[in-house]
């Protein structure tokens, strides 16, 4: 014969079942905090979330070429777009229909992070041009260096280009104004120096042109490139976030309270 | 992560080296080419097809084949697509059903999953979404939807695998899932490309290999990167010198606006998608305006517009050379090149 102590856990399994059911038919309010359409835009929001600093993380590594090819961003965009479309906010009720500043809120933020989407197609376009140059530059610029003889340079125009070489390495290390300025004055001088070679240098023409045009892409590429870096990992983005989800929570406290 | 940091490592030995080392040109030079060494540099191999529903994939397969699905009913997918041949016609702009020329160069369906968008102006963003693009265009197979689910309603034998893959359920989106589950499969692993960055040396003749380095020094490699090595961002055609004006052929082209067409944003004007060069040396001929006849042409062209430079011949070879290492031995032996190729060795 079984001992009656053995029900006593299932007995207070069902009472916990039974007191549940009853609290929720009796209060629909505790029901909607329970239930899933508001969970799901929670959820919704902590992706968003991962994927924006995922999406961060990613931006500067192509940035600065430690990462060197797009396919990684695919599934941060494939994501952030699915999860876009699926996030809507419920019918509201009680506190919820009380916080009229919600539905606009998520409304910018989707708006926001569609505009991202644009800017990290351009973003691609943009480093691909500027890393592009910045590695043929550097490669020219070695080029040159190893065979200063085989380009039939002028002394003038020797030095010109160690000057950029050593520019180059500042440049590399620092985008400020005051660099960029002496840089940019100093790919000038290579553009006169081309100029100013007679057709019995016409390799060291080509070469020096082909220097400072992609010295000149390679800045402003970069500018472009730092614009949209910039954009797409705003502060004013991850704010936005952070205020819906911060509203979502005191939502769902005030109705759990 | 360690292939990731090697290139860091480099970069920065090579823009942080002490005041005493910058005029130490070697250095440089060393670095740089222990940068060049590194043999991924953003170049993934093709990762294999994918194991799918067999039902589906037989199905869109005979879909793909089948000229049911034009509203002449003699143009398939295939016609455009066809994977005896790289995946693609072989012509500068395919014939529609109306026998119009299309507007832009048919890619490759080879390793078409694998892309970001479709489309030269990136206009679809998914496989089953990109489907509808030739099926109801009027200069390709000029079709409507209830039109098809029609016809493969009144063909027992699609009625029968329709049933078998999705329960009888016959309608645009499982038309569209069918096909795009096929093409799905067509993933071209284990070129010699491939081998080579699993570690096999040898795999790559040196002339192919002089080429790689030539695509990565050159820059080639800033837009053609990935596992794809390309159809993952847009990029503008010419970039250092306006296009068109290299060949007569490019001149059409020229007109052609790009992803503009889509957005309407002036950023966009004259950016396509970045073909991939998967496979390219069976795809001629070759850009959004099939302007380029040959592989030599189509790199020239791309050095002098996108790069701003004009390449030696010796250049160009060895690019080609690399480029040949991008067939997988399935797209090639699909195509019967490969008796054609042992046979005119």
């Amino acid at each position: 014969m079984r001992n009656r102590n053995s029900w006593k856990p299932i007995r207070s399994v069902f009472g916990i079942i039974g007191i549940s059911a009853i609290l929720f038919t009796a209060s629909p309010r505790l029901a909607n905090s329970i239930e899933t359409p508001l969970s799901d835009v929670v959820r919704s929001i902590g992706q968003l979330k991962a994927l924006d600093a995922q999406l961060t993380k990613e931006i500067l590594l192509l940035k600065h070429g430690i990462v060197r090819d797009y396919d990684s961003l695919q599934s941060i965009t494939e994501a952030t777009d699915f999860t876009i479309a699926t996030l809507k906010l419920p019918k509201p009720t009680g506190a919820q229909a009380d916080d009229e500043d919600l539905p606009s809120l998520l409304e910018t933020l989707k708006n926001s992070l569609v505009q991202r989407l644009v800017q990290v197609e351009r973003f691609k376009s943009k480093n691909a041009i500027a890393r592009n140059s910045s590695t043929y530059f550097t490669y020219l610029l070695i080029k040159t260096a190893k065979n200063n003889n085989a380009f039939n340079l002028l002394e003038r125009d020797v030095k010109r280009l160690s000057d950029l070489r050593t520019l180059m390495l500042a440049y590399s290390l620092n985008h400020g104004p005051a660099v960029e300025n002496a840089f940019i004055k100093a790919l000038g001088d290579i553009r006169d120096s081309a100029a100013l070679l007679d057709q019995r240098r016409a390799n060291a023409t080509t070469l020096l042109t082909q220097i400072a045009n992609h010295g000149e892409v390679m800045i402003k590429a970069n500018h472009e490139v730092n614009k949209l870096v910039a954009q797409i990992i705003s502060q004013d983005r991850a704010q936005l976030l952070e205020m819906i989800d911060y509203r979502i929570s005191e939502f769902l406290e005030s109705e759990r309270g | 992560m360690a292939v990731k940091i090697v290139p860091l490592c480099v970069a920065v030995s090579i823009f942080a080296a002490p005041s005493s080392a910058l005029g130490d040109t070697a250095t440089y030079v060393d670095a740089l080419d222990t940068l060049m060494l590194d043999r991924s540099f953003g170049l993934w191999p093709l990762p294999e097809a994918p194991k799918l529903d067999s039902r589906k994939v037989e199905l869109g397969k005979r879909l793909f084949h089948d000229p049911i699905l034009s509203s002449t009913g003699d143009v398939s997918c295939a016609s455009c697509h066809d994977l005896k041949s790289g995946g693609d016609d072989g012509r500068a702009k395919s014939i529609g059903a109306t026998g119009q020329p299309t507007r832009r160069n048919s890619p490759t369906v080879y390793n078409v999953s694998l892309h970001s968008s479709w489309f030269w102006d990136g206009r679809a963003e998914s496989l089953e979404d990109q489907i509808d693009g030739p099926i109801t265009h009027p200069d390709e197979m000029g079709s409507a939807w209830p039109d098809i689910v029609k016809r493969l309603k009144s063909s027992p034998q699609y009625t029968r695998l329709f049933r078998d893959a999705y329960g009888g359920d016959i309608t645009p989106a499982t038309i569209k899932n069918a096909i795009a589950t096929f093409e799905r499969t067509l993933v071209t692993p284990d070129s010699p490309f491939d081998r080579y960055l699993k570690g096999d040396l040898a795999a790559l003749p040196k002339d192919a290999v002089t080429g790689l380095n030539l695509f990565k020094t050159l820059g080639c490699i800033s837009c053609h990167q990935g596992a794809l090595l390309g159809g993952n961002l847009f990029q503008k055609i010419g970039i250092f010198r306006k296009f068109g004006l290299l060949n007569r052929r490019a001149k059409g082209g020229a007109q052609d606006f790009g992803r503009y067409d889509v957005t309407k944003d002036d950023a966009d004007r004259y950016f396509f998608k970045v073909p991939s060069l998967r496979n390219v040396a069976l795809t001629a001929p070759y850009l959004h305006d099939g302007s380029a006849a040959t592989l030599e042409e189509a790199v020239a062209m791309m050095a002098y517009y996108q790069l701003g430079r004009n390449l030696t011949s010796g250049e160009t070879a060895s690019l080609v050379a690399f480029l040949k290492s991008l067939t997988a031995s399935a797209a090639l032996s699909a195509s019967g090149k490969e008796a054609r190729n042992a046979q005119s060795k």
